[in-house]
């Protein structure tokens, strides 16, 4: 059976750590996980709640963003809503690839491809009502 | 009140700059994301406005969580500073934050160093060495 934990945050940049703190200790109740996977995770949701808090500034809404976390047996999944304006996960800019000459020219498009290397599954479903983003993490004992 | 820096519900999060050695460092500790990002911003720019041309060590050794907003200031520090001609050298020394930049690839295009010792080498004249 699954353990939720639900949080609702301001969007306002200082609740970021809240956010972090509070979806590493719900994956910390799950003894098979190793500090550095929960690292992983941590970095996860913050790239997730950043742009979640960022959509919401950008629209100059008061709506709060909502985080589902979910232990499950096998899993940890994560998921980040926001009511912003959305995007297009498929055409979202995102820096070039380390061997690009200019990759050192792009301070943003880092956050999408951070948090896919850095979780098992990463969904991001968009539109102009919100979007919302998935993390999935398995326990090490668990086929994937 | 005490200096230093102070946890939730404020934000994680202290930065300082020093002159030493013919550098400007500017010492970053606790948590580098979208919250304390302008934080350093400004210090970068101060450094970068201070001297011509600016050597500036961003030293992360005390930074305890980065994520890609934190990769990307350290990336406009340095554009901002070799616009000028300086130098930028990044002090990178715990684990999970060198985990971060190697996933992002930008451990291999930037000039990082393991501690601020390292990185207090004289200045190359405007082109980083990476260690």
């Amino acid at each position: 059976m699954g353990r939720e934990v639900l949080l609702e945050i301001p969007a306002r940049p200082e609740y970021l750590s809240l956010a972090r703190q509070v979806v590493a200790a719900a994956a910390a109740l799950e003894p098979s996980f190793r500090a550095e996977r929960i690292d992983d995770l941590r970095v996860a949701v913050s790239e997730a709640t950043t742009n979640a808090i960022e959509s919401h500034l950008d629209r100059g809404s008061d709506e709060r963003i909502v985080i589902r976390c979910n232990l499950a047996d096998d899993r940890i999944e994560v998921e980040v809503f926001d009511r912003g304006a959305g995007f297009d996960p498929a055409t979202a800019s995102t820096a070039p690839s380390a061997d690009s000459e200019d990759r050192l020219e792009h301070e943003r498009g880092l956050g999408i491809p951070l948090m896919r290397v850095l979780t098992d599954e990463a969904e991001i479903v968009s539109d102009p009502d919100g979007t919302a983003v998935r993390l999935v993490v398995y326990t090490p004992r668990s086929p994937q | 009140m005490p200096h230093g820096p102070v946890r939730w519900p404020l934000v994680y999060f202290d930065c300082h700059t020093t002159e030493q050695a013919g550098w400007t460092v500017v010492a970053v500790v606790g948590e580098l994301d979208l919250a304390s990002v302008p934080g350093v911003r400004s210090s970068v720019v101060a450094a970068t406005q201070n001297r011509k041309p600016p050597y500036v060590v961003l030293d992360l050794a005390g930074v305890e969580f980065i994520d890609s907003m934190g990769l990307g200031v350290v990336v406009g520090a340095r554009k901002r500073v070799y616009a000028v001609g300086g130098e930028l050298r990044v002090v990178v020394a715990t684990e999970r934050v060198q985990r971060v930049f190697a996933l992002s690839g930008l451990d291999t295009l930037l000039p990082l160093f393991k501690s601020l010792a390292e990185a207090l080498v004289p200045p190359t004249g405007g082109v980083g060495d990476g260690a």
